[in-house]
């Protein structure tokens, strides 16, 4: 049952990641892989709130969103001017700069030892350490996301978005300007994937840069992938798909090492099958071709 | 005077690194300038050429010489594979950069991973034995620092002169700045093509295998070759092979320097650093260019 919940807990988490980074890659057609700097900022800045100065968890979530927003606001403005690869580069060059500030700020994140002994989140005296009780404060916070994601999907702001995406010269012609939308939804994706982190860290209890790396930001630019972008069924399969096939993988008896570069290749043929011969995911909308 | 003395060996060992990080920059410059393939596979072609060596150095036991050519001619094979069996097969489905970039993303992990699960991932060496010095003013150089340095220098030079001197050079600027005309005028794309990842995995095949005598390795140092490449050819005027070449030369004092000044933890901070700033100085005018180039 706990290793079930667990499940659940984690698929919780990557849902919101999925969804955030869709509203971005999806709707724009770009692809980002900072993905994981915004979902460690998250997740560090939520931790040391709660053990430093003793904030309440939800006070720290929202505080951790914020700073996510402001980061993904400054990277934003600086790597939306350019377009396709030299996006890309410039958003992974972020990302290692992310990486390299939670490695080496030794002072503050501890560095390689990382952040441990992080609280469980309380609310009014009632503390969610049990497994199912965190399993509905993830899930939660999962629906309302999804809800919230959702909205947008049906809001003119994503029909905008999709605009710009596939005739860009045409919606300037409307007189609106797509550097705006564009960031808009950077920035709301960022807040998104911090989210995400605040609710990683108090449940894994200890975290160390290496779980904010690059491998994490292609992991969920696969859960994308592979569900497909463009819509919200994609990334809601995606995640089933990339959280659950592991979990089988386990049964095959795979020293831990090998089992974890099994998977990682498996995700990278999946890639690079899918971009041959399935450039939409499998549920998705938006077609990377 | 003293602090330049000081300073002096660090330039020295930059101007070394710059020259391995320039060819790095040609080969991966030489990919994406021609093909538009964004190909952050670079990294894993980086990889192979070092477990190559390893495999054939130390569970082989082969010559050093010997080695080195064969680990030079498979690396070449894995470039040559990935134009066959990925890159081509999407250029004939006319596929745009996105997926280019994604499917090398793709191929990037399957590689590293498959190194990482055949060697491990802990860091390894390929040289035993001390090394000979040579003392040069201030500065203390390896044998294998003087190697880098002469080697990056004739490959260089040796590549500059196959693009002015030879017809595959000229075909390869052909292609680079006018793919439709390349084909009106008959010539052979796909073969080009293939001579080109041949080309741009040996560029990285060597300064991996210069980089791994010196200080080895570990599967995951390929990212970081692939970010210098990428970075310095962006720096360099994204489709100038020289520019690309003295960025990179650059990029390597620049890093040494600051080093120097602070700590080696801050040396991949130190790359991106100089892009961003880089870009925020001159993002009008690249801009421009990208935009130019798209229409």
């Amino acid at each position: 049952m706990n290793y079930l919940l667990s499940i659940l807990i984690m698929i919780n988490i990557y849902l919101i990641l999925a969804l955030s980074l869709n509203l971005f890659m999806g709707y724009t057609g770009l692809i980002s892989l900072t993905h994981a700097a915004f979902f460690g900022i998250g997740a560090y800045t939520t931790a040391l709130l709660m053990m430093q100065l003793k904030l309440n968890f939800f006070l720290s979530m929202l505080l951790g969103m914020i700073l996510t927003f402001f980061i993904a606001y400054l990277i934003g403005k600086l790597s939306l001017v350019f377009k396709e690869e030299l996006f890309v580069l410039v958003t992974l060059g972020f990302q290692m700069i992310v990486f390299s500030i939670l490695y080496n700020w030794t002072k503050l994140t501890r560095g390689p030892y990382g952040v441990i002994g992080i609280p469980k989140p309380s609310l009014g005296g009632f503390e969610f350490s049990e497994l199912w009780s965190f399993f509905i404060l993830s899930g939660g916070i999962a629906a309302i996301m999804f809800i919230y994601f959702k909205i947008l999907d049906k809001s003119a702001f994503c029909l905008y978005l999709k605009g710009i995406r596939d005739n860009e010269l045409a919606f300037i012609s409307s007189g609106k300007s797509p550097a705006y939308y564009k960031a808009l939804a950077f920035v709301i994706s960022g807040g998104a994937a911090g989210i995400a982190g605040a609710l990683y860290a108090p449940y894994i209890t200890y975290i160390v840069p290496a779980s904010f790396n690059l491998d994490m930001s292609i992991f969920i630019l696969c859960i994308v992938m592979i569900g497909g972008a463009g819509n919200l069924r994609g990334p809601l399969i995606g995640t089933l798909f990339m959280v659950i096939a592991p979990e089988a993988l386990k049964f095959l008896g795979l020293p831990d090492a090998a089992a974890a570069n099994m998977r990682q290749i498996i995700y990278g043929l999946l890639l690079v099958l899918l971009m041959r011969y399935r450039p939409q995911g499998l549920l998705g909308e938006y077609k990377f071709e | 005077m003293e602090v330049l003395s000081k300073l002096e060996p660090f330039l020295v060992y930059g101007l070394i690194k710059g020259f391995l990080y320039a060819l790095l920059a040609v080969g991966f410059c030489l990919v994406y300038k021609t093909t538009r393939i964004f190909n952050i596979a670079y990294g894993f072609v980086y990889m192979s050429a070092a477990y190559f060596a390893l495999l054939f150095l130390d569970k082989l036991s082969m010559a050093v010489p010997l080695a080195i050519g064969l680990s030079l001619l498979f690396t070449c094979a894995v470039g040559w594979g990935m134009e066959k069996l990925v890159y081509f097969p999407l250029k004939v489905k006319g596929s745009s950069a996105g997926v280019y970039l994604v499917s090398s993303i793709g191929i990037y992990v399957i590689g590293i991973n498959t190194i990482a699960l055949i060697f491990g991932s802990r860091s390894q060496i390929l040289n035993t034995g001390v090394e000979e010095t040579f003392t040069i003013h201030t500065t203390v150089l390896t044998r294998i620092q003087v190697f880098q340095f002469i080697f990056s220098l004739l490959l260089l030079f040796g590549f500059s002169w196959l693009l002015k001197k030879f017809q595959l050079g000229k075909k390869i600027t052909a292609l680079s700045n006018d793919a439709e005309l390349f084909k009106i005028f008959g010539w052979n794309e796909k073969s080009v093509r293939s001579s080109i990842f041949i080309l741009s995995s040996l560029f990285a095949g060597a300064a991996s295998l210069l980089s791994a005598f010196d200080m080895g390795m570990t599967p995951y140092v390929g990212m970081n070759a692939l970010l210098i490449g990428a970075v310095s050819m962006i720096i360099g005027g994204i489709k100038n092979i020289t520019g690309a070449a003295i960025a990179g030369i650059c990029l390597g004092i620049i890093q040494y320097v600051v080093v120097w000044l602070t700590s080696a933890r801050w040396e991949q901070a130190v790359t991106f650093g100089v892009l961003i700033l880089y870009l925020l100085v001159s993002r009008k005018k690249i801009s421009g260019k990208v935009r130019i180039e798209e229409e």
